[in-house]
């Protein structure tokens, strides 16, 4: 006695799909074939994912470079700001 | 810290100041670049959405041309075949009925005609559905798997590609904002042709230029210190 749903038909009803791939081999070749993918061919094919690595490391770094510039030239500007300050001031001694 | 030392420090500070406010690199970047470069990263992401609709279409188009062998060839086929097999004439006329005991066709048990009949034709019916699903399986998860994989490939480049587009948008906006900030002091002291020698220079400088900023506080304080002393001296005297 069998549990399936099937009653124990189900192996009956396998060979019988055996059977039916057996006759319908030719054709179901064909439809295969006409729908196969050729993965390989359509991967997109870009640059060597390490050199690209190394690439975007460098442009990161050379950015961070920048924004030290960009920081310092604020500091810059201060310095700037502070020798006006002290050259008032000492225009104020010089004077007396 | 005499009056003289003090004008030296100023004259050295107010050179360095000059020299460093003249950095910045030879090309200029507009900021229709980083612009550019933004605009390139949502286009690109435009692309990638095209890019999986026409992958998701070709797929579809194989899968439609293997349902219609299922549908048209290989189910009808089946069902032919099942139907001998499975004996389902045999069952409609009441000949016989499917035994899960014996797993066989057995004679009708006498007055249970109806409930084997019934029983039969359900157990028969649910074999075919099984097995034509395990078929149009056979058929269709090799391209489904296909698919996501080609998918995740064609994510994985894309997302590469918005990585580099992010990183060259990134610095070019850190060269124009290197440049927006100088470029006021660049106008007014005419220091065009001291940049290049000067980038070179510029990052060693930075803690300098710290280390000025600290020199001008205390010579500040010094002289704030003296403008106090000097009235209280000239009063003494």
């Amino acid at each position: 006695m069998t549990n399936d749903d099937t009653g124990g038909m189900g192996k009956l009803a396998g060979e019988t799909k055996d059977e039916v791939d057996k006759e319908l081999k030719d054709e179901e070749t064909a439809v295969l074939k006409d729908t196969t993918v050729d993965l390989k061919s359509l991967r997109p094919q870009i640059s060597d994912p390490e050199a690209f690595d190394k690439l975007i490391q460098a442009v990161k770094t050379a950015t961070q470079r920048n924004e030290s510039i960009a920081q310092l030239s604020k500091r810059i500007k201060d310095l700037g700001e502070g020798v006006v300050n002290v050259a008032k001031e000492t225009a104020v001694l010089i004077s007396k | 810290m005499t009056v003289k030392q003090i004008r030296k420090l100023l004259v050295v500070f107010l050179i360095l100041a000059g020299l460093s406010l003249s950095f910045v690199s030879c090309a200029t970047v507009p900021k229709e670049v980083v612009e550019l470069s933004y605009q390139m990263g949502v286009d690109l992401s435009a692309v990638h959405k095209s890019y999986k609709l026409l992958i998701h279409d070709h797929f579809d188009s194989l899968r439609a041309e293997r349902i219609r062998y299922l549908n048209n060839e290989w189910i009808p086929k089946y069902i032919k075949a099942w139907v001998v097999n499975g004996r389902l004439l045999d069952v409609a006329k009441g000949e016989v009925v499917w035994s899960q005991e014996k797993g066989d066709f057995i004679k009708p048990i006498p007055g249970k005609e109806g409930e084997g009949f019934l029983t039969t034709v359900n157990f028969w019916s649910v074999a075919a559905v099984k097995n034509i699903e395990k078929k149009r399986a056979e058929l269709l998860d090799p391209l489904n798997k296909q698919e996501e994989q080609l998918l995740s490939w064609v994510d994985d480049e894309f997302d590469r590609l918005y990585r580099g587009n992010a990183t060259i948008t990134a610095h070019l906006n850190s060269l124009r904002k290197v440049q927006e900030v100088q470029d006021d002091a660049l106008a007014a002291l005419h220091l065009k042709d001291l940049r290049d020698k000067i980038n070179n220079e510029i990052l060693t400088s930075s803690d300098k230029a710290d280390k000025a900023l600290e020199a001008i506080k205390k010579a500040d304080e010094f002289v704030q210190e003296t403008k106090e002393k000097i009235p209280k001296k000239i009063e003494k005297k």
